[in-house]
C-alpha cells in the first residue's frame, strides 16, 4: 500500500484544521457590559430571585453536629442560626436566636433572653430546651462534634424557662460568650428520638430543619441542593432572595466556565490564576462576574521537624514515658538548632515565593498571629529578611560546609540534604515546594520535593512525625488558639508534629487564657508571637486572599474576613436586572 | 452448553472471592488512615477513638475483614459511608442509573459508527475517503478521555454555547414539560456520550475494518461473488458475521472498560455515576463505599466476559461443537 506524503500531510492536518476552524467560532465576543453598584444607593428591595452558588465537592452532611467542610458550612449556615453572630471585629456579637445578654463575672455565668417568635421550619417552636439539647450533643464524645474545645469551660447550661437559657463557666474568661454561642442550634423535638450513636447516618443529616433564612429544598445526589426562602424566618421581610441552589461541579475548568458563562452566580475560593481572568475581564467591562477578595482564614508554611524521626520511632515502639521522650529524644541533626531553621528562612525569598504562587492574592505572614485578628501585631514578629549569605554564613558556623566539593554542604560527613513533603493536587504547595528546592539549592541544600496524596501526608505527619520538613498550611479559628501547635502539654497529639517544646512558650500559652482584658492578652500575645517567630518551629510564608466571584446582578453582599455569607437573607436582585433563571421557578 | 456455562459460573466465585479479598487488603493496608478527614486540633485522644470505633477501623485488619464479609454475603450490607453516613447499597443504586445510561448510549453510538464506518472504509480501502476517516478514528484512538471531554466543553459550550457542558439536566428541569425533559436530558446527553464513545468507536472501526477487509479477499467470498450472489448479501451476511466475532470477544472488555471510561466522563460532566462516587471514594478513603464499588466492578468484569465467551460459543461453531471455550 503506498501513501504519498501529500496525502500523508492532508491525513494528519485534516483534524487539526477542523479543530482549528471550530474553535474561530467564539460567542459574545468583546462585549461590553454596564456594571450596576453592589451597595446601590436609592435602593427599592424587591423580593425574587434565584441564585446559583458552584462547589466543588457534595457537602457530606447538612447537620452542623457533622459538617466538616467548607461548602457544608456555607449551606448550614443559610439553614440553621446561632444564639449570636460575631461582628466584623471579631470582639462584638449581633444578636440571632437570643434578642440579648447578661454576663456575669462575680460568677461566671451568661444569661441569654431569646426571642419568642422564633419556628423551627416545620412550624415547632423554637425554645430554651432546644438550647440546652444542643449543648449536650456538643459535649457528648459519641456525637465527636469537631468543636468542643469551645465548651471546655462551661460547666452546665440550664433552662429556667422556655424563653431563658442559663450557662455557667468554671471560670471566669474573656472568650465566654464566644464559647457560649459557638455552633448552630440545632432541633431538640426530632434529635432527642434518635440515639446518639445513630446520628452519624440519620437521615435528618440530608433533610435538615433549622430557624435560618433558608429552609431545605431538596437534595440531587452529586448534582445540587436546593434551598428555599424561610416563609417564617423571624426576621419579617427577609430573606429577599426566593432560591439558593448549590450546583456541584468537581471540574474546576467546568466550574470557572460555568461561572464564566454566566450559568453559576457565585463560586468561592478561586485559584489566584484563574482569578487574574475574572479581575481582568471585570475591569475592561467585559464581564458581569464581579470579583470579590478579602483576607481569608488559611496560611501556608514549612514545618521543621525538630526532632529526628527515627529515635522518636523508636522511643515510641519501646514505651518510653512520653516525659522522657520529651525530654531526651535526639534533635533532628538538620532542624532540631534554632540558628540552622533561622538560616534555612534566610535563604529563603518568602516574597518571591508569595507572588509567585498567589499571584499576588496574598500577604506577608512572619509569625504565628494571623493578620485578621485583632491581636494581630506584626512589630512583634522577629524579621528574617531574605538575605543568602548570611544564611550561608550561620551555616558555615554551624559546621555545614561544602568540604567535598559536590555543592552540598556537609557535616561529618553527613549532607544537607532532606525530603521536604507536601499534598499532591495541591498547585499551590507543589509551586512553593519547587520554588524552596531551587532557592536552597543556591546555598547547598538538597531539599527534594515529595508530593503525597493528603491521607499518606497527613498520616506519616501527624500521628508519626516521620518527615523531615513539609509544606502545608492551617486555616484559622476567630479566636487565637497555639496550644495544639506548640504546647508540650500536646506533644503526643496529632498537630503538634514540629516536636517543638519550649518552657517560656509553655507558660505565656497558659497566662493569656487566664487574662481577663483585652490588653493584657495582648502583652502575652505579643510575647508568644515574638517568641515563636524567633524559634521558628514553622517558617511562615504568607497568608493567603481568599478569591471569589459573584454575579454583579446581586446587592447587598456584606464580605470580610468572616466570609462570603455573612448577611444572604439581605441579597437581593434588582427587577431590571434580572435573568431567565430568577423568573424560571414562578412559572 | 449449558453444562459449560454452569461450569463457567461455579469458576466465577472463587475469581470473585480472591479479587475482592486482594482489594480488601489492599485498600486497608495502604498507609493512612481515613480517621485523619475528622482530625482537629482540639480533638481529644477519646474523641479520635471514638471516631475510629464508629467507622470499625480500630480492629485488626482481619477481623473487619471477616465482619465484612459476613455482613456482605448474610445479609448484603455493604455498610455505610465514612464519608455521609449513608448506606453504600443506597450509594451505589442511585449512583448506577447515570452511570449505566451513559455507558449504554456510548456503547450503542460506538457500536454505530465504529461498525458502520469500518464496513464502509473496507468497501472503499486505500481510497482518500478510507484515509480520511482512518486518520480521523486515530485521533480519537489516542486522545485522552478527559482531554478530549474537556476539547468538547470548549468547544461545543463555551466557544459555540450549543450543548450543556455538565450536569444531568437544567437547574429548571422540573419546569419543563414532557418532551422539554426529554429535550433536555438529551442535551446533556451528548457530550458525555460523545467523550466515552468516540474512542470506543475509533476501537471497533480498527476491528471491523480490518475483519472486513480480510473476509472481503478471503476464497468463500470470491466464490460468493463467483456464484452471483448480491454485494449487499456478501457485505452483511458473509462478511460481517465473521467480522464481527473478534468484536464479540472484545465486547468483554469493552464494557469494563467503558464503566471505568466513566470515571473520567463523570468528573469532568460533573455526572453523579458510580465513577464519581468511587473517585470521591478513593480521595476520602471511604473503604465502604471503596469496597462496594469495587465488588460491583469484579461482577461486571466477570459477567461481561462470561457473556462474551457465551455468545461467541452462540455465533462461532467451531467454539460450540469443539472441546475449547467454555
Amino acid at each position: 500500500m503506498k501513501i504519498s506524503i501529500r496525502s500523508l500531510i492532508f491525513q494528519m492536518c485534516l483534524p487539526c484544521l477542523i479543530i482549528i476552524l471550530l474553535f474561530s467560532c467564539q460567542k459574545n465576543r468583546h462585549k461590553q457590559f454596564e456594571h450596576s453598584d453592589l451597595y446601590p444607593k436609592n435602593k427599592q428591595i424587591q423580593n425574587g430571585g434565584t441564585l446559583v452558588a458552584g462547589i466543588r465537592a457534595e457537602p457530606e452532611s447538612l447537620n452542623p453536629l457533622f459538617a466538616l467542610s467548607q461548602s457544608a458550612r456555607n449551606i448550614i449556615g443559610l439553614v440553621y442560626s446561632r444564639l449570636a453572630d460575631i461582628n466584623e471585629d471579631l470582639k462584638s456579637y449581633s444578636p440571632r436566636l437570643a434578642k440579648s445578654w447578661d454576663i456575669s463575672t462575680d460568677i461566671p455565668r451568661i444569661t441569654f433572653h431569646l426571642r419568642t417568635d422564633v419556628q423551627w421550619q416545620d412550624g415547632t417552636p423554637f425554645t430554651s430546651k432546644d438550647v440546652v439539647f444542643t449543648y449536650q450533643m456538643h459535649i457528648d464524645p459519641v456525637v465527636a462534634w469537631d468543636g468542643i474545645a469551645y465548651k471546655q469551660n462551661i460547666s452546665s447550661v440550664e433552662a429556667p424557662n422556655n424563653s431563658t437559657v442559663v450557662f455557667s463557666f468554671f471560670q471566669n474568661s474573656r472568650s465566654m460568650l464566644m464559647d457560649a454561642v459557638e455552633g448552630y442550634i440545632v432541633p431538640g423535638h426530632i434529635l432527642q428520638s434518635i440515639s446518639p450513636k445513630d446520628l452519624f447516618t440519620a437521615d435528618f443529616n440530608r433533610h435538615p430543619i433549622g430557624t435560618g433564612p433558608f429552609r431545605f429544598g431538596n437534595w440531587i445526589d452529586m448534582q445540587t441542593i436546593t434551598l428555599l426562602k424561610n416563609d417564617k424566618f423571624y426576621e419579617p421581610g427577609k430573606p429577599h432572595l426566593d432560591r439558593i441552589i448549590f450546583r456541584i461541579v468537581p471540574d474546576n475548568f467546568n466550574l470557572l466556565n460555568q461561572l464564566k458563562a454566566g450559568e453559576i452566580d457565585l463560586v468561592e475560593g478561586i485559584y489566584p490564576k484563574d482569578f487574574q481572568s475574572i479581575l481582568q475581564n471585570w475591569d475592561q467591562d467585559q464581564s458581569v462576574i464581579r470579583p470579590i477578595t478579602y483576607l481569608g482564614r488559611r496560611y501556608d508554611f514549612i514545618g521543621w521537624n525538630m526532632i529526628d524521626p527515627e529515635s522518636y520511632r523508636i522511643a515510641v515502639d519501646t514505651g518510653m514515658s512520653p516525659d522522657a521522650i520529651k525530654n531526651d529524644i535526639e534533635p533532628n541533626v538538620l532542624f532540631g538548632r534554632r540558628k540552622i531553621r533561622a538560616a534555612l528562612t534566610m535563604a529563603l525569598d518568602r516574597e518571591a515565593i508569595m507572588n509567585t504562587v498567589n499571584f499576588g492574592m496574598a500577604v506577608p505572614l512572619n509569625g504565628p498571629v494571623p493578620p485578621i485578628l485583632p491581636s494581630y501585631n506584626e512589630s512583634a514578629n522577629a524579621s528574617w529578611e531574605y538575605n543568602p549569605q548570611k544564611a550561608k554564613k550561620i551555616l558555615s558556623e554551624q559546621g555545614w560546609t561544602d568540604s567535598d566539593g559536590d555543592n552540598i554542604l556537609d557535616k561529618n560527613g553527613v549532607p544537607f540534604e532532606f525530603e521536604l513533603l507536601t499534598e499532591s493536587g495541591n498547585l499551590r504547595w507543589e509551586q512553593v515546594a519547587t520554588i524552596v528546592q531551587a532557592q536552597l539549592a543556591d546555598i547547598g541544600i538538597r531539599a527534594t520535593p515529595r508530593f503525597l496524596e493528603p491521607a499518606l501526608l497527613y498520616g506519616k505527619l501527624l500521628p508519626a512525625k516521620d518527615f523531615d520538613a513539609v509544606v502545608i498550611g492551617w486555616s484559622v479559628g476567630l479566636t487565637p488558639d497555639f496550644s495544639p501547635l506548640f504546647h508540650s502539654a500536646t506533644f503526643f497529639t496529632p498537630f503538634h508534629f514540629t516536636g517543638y517544646s519550649s518552657p517560656e512558650y509553655d507558660r505565656l500559652d497558659e497566662i493569656s487564657k487566664t487574662a481577663l482584658s483585652d490588653d493584657k492578652a495582648q502583652e502575652y500575645y505579643d510575647k508568644i508571637a515574638q517568641l515563636l517567630s524567633n524559634d521558628l518551629p514553622y517558617t511562615w510564608l504568607y497568608y493567603r486572599m481568599e478569591c471569589s466571584a459573584v454575579h454583579s446582578r446581586f446587592k447587598d453582599i456584606i464580605y470580610d474576613k468572616r466570609g462570603i455569607y455573612i448577611n444572604p437573607e439581605d441579597w437581593w436582585i434588582p427587577q431590571s436586572e434580572r435573568l431567565f433563571i430568577d423568573t424560571v421557578f414562578q412559572k | 452448553m449449558l453444562h459449560g456455562i454452569i461450569r463457567r459460573l461455579l469458576s466465577a466465585i472463587p475469581t470473585l472471592l480472591i479479587g475482592i479479598t486482594l482489594c480488601f487488603l489492599i485498600i486497608h493496608l495502604a498507609p493512612g488512615n481515613p480517621a485523619t478527614r475528622f482530625l482537629n486540633p482540639s480533638q481529644s485522644a477519646q474523641t479520635q477513638e471514638i471516631i475510629r470505633e464508629r467507622f470499625g477501623i480500630n480492629q485488626s485488619v482481619p477481623v473487619q475483614y471477616g465482619h465484612w464479609l459476613e455482613r456482605v454475603l448474610f445479609h448484603f450490607d455493604f455498610g455505610y459511608s465514612f464519608y455521609n453516613g449513608k448506606s453504600c447499597v443506597v450509594v451505589l443504586i442511585s449512583a448506577l442509573k447515570p452511570t449505566l445510561i451513559l455507558s449504554f448510549w456510548a456503547l450503542i453510538f460506538a457500536l454505530f459508527v465504529g461498525v458502520s464506518l469500518g464496513i464502509v472504509t473496507a468497501t472503499k480501502a486505500d481510497t482518500r475517503f478510507d484515509r480520511i476517516i482512518n486518520s480521523i478514528m486515530m485521533v480519537f484512538i489516542s486522545t485522552p478521555a478527559f482531554w478530549l471531554g474537556l476539547m468538547f466543553i470548549g468547544l461545543f459550550t463555551i466557544r459555540l454555547g450549543w450543548l450543556p457542558g455538565s450536569h444531568l439536566h437544567s437547574l429548571y428541569y422540573d419546569q419543563l414539560n414532557s418532551f422539554g425533559q426529554l429535550l433536555d436530558s438529551v442535551k446533556h446527553l451528548i457530550l458525555p456520550v460523545l467523550t466515552l464513545g468516540l474512542p470506543l468507536a475509533a476501537t471497533l472501526f480498527k476491528y471491523i475494518r480490518t475483519g472486513m477487509i480480510d473476509a472481503l479477499q478471503s476464497d468463500y467470498i470470491l466464490a460468493a461473488r463467483a456464484r452471483g450472489i448480491r454485494q449487499s448479501t456478501i457485505l452483511w451476511k458473509y462478511s460481517l458475521k465473521n467480522s464481527l466475532l473478534p468484536v464479540v470477544s472484545l465486547l468483554g472488555v469493552i464494557i469494563p472498560a467503558l464503566l471505568s471510561g466513566a470515571v473520567i466522563v463523570e468528573v469532568v460532566f460533573a455526572l453523579p455515576g458510580v465513577g464519581r462516587a468511587m473517585v470521591t471514594a478513593v480521595f476520602g478513603r471511604d473503604y465502604p463505599i471503596l469496597m462496594a464499588g469495587a465488588t460491583l466492578a469484579f461482577i461486571t468484569v466477570i459477567f461481561f466476559n462470561m457473556i462474551a465467551d457465551i455468545l461467541n460459543m452462540v455465533l462461532d461453531p467451531r467454539i460450540r461443537n469443539g472441546s475449547g471455550g467454555l
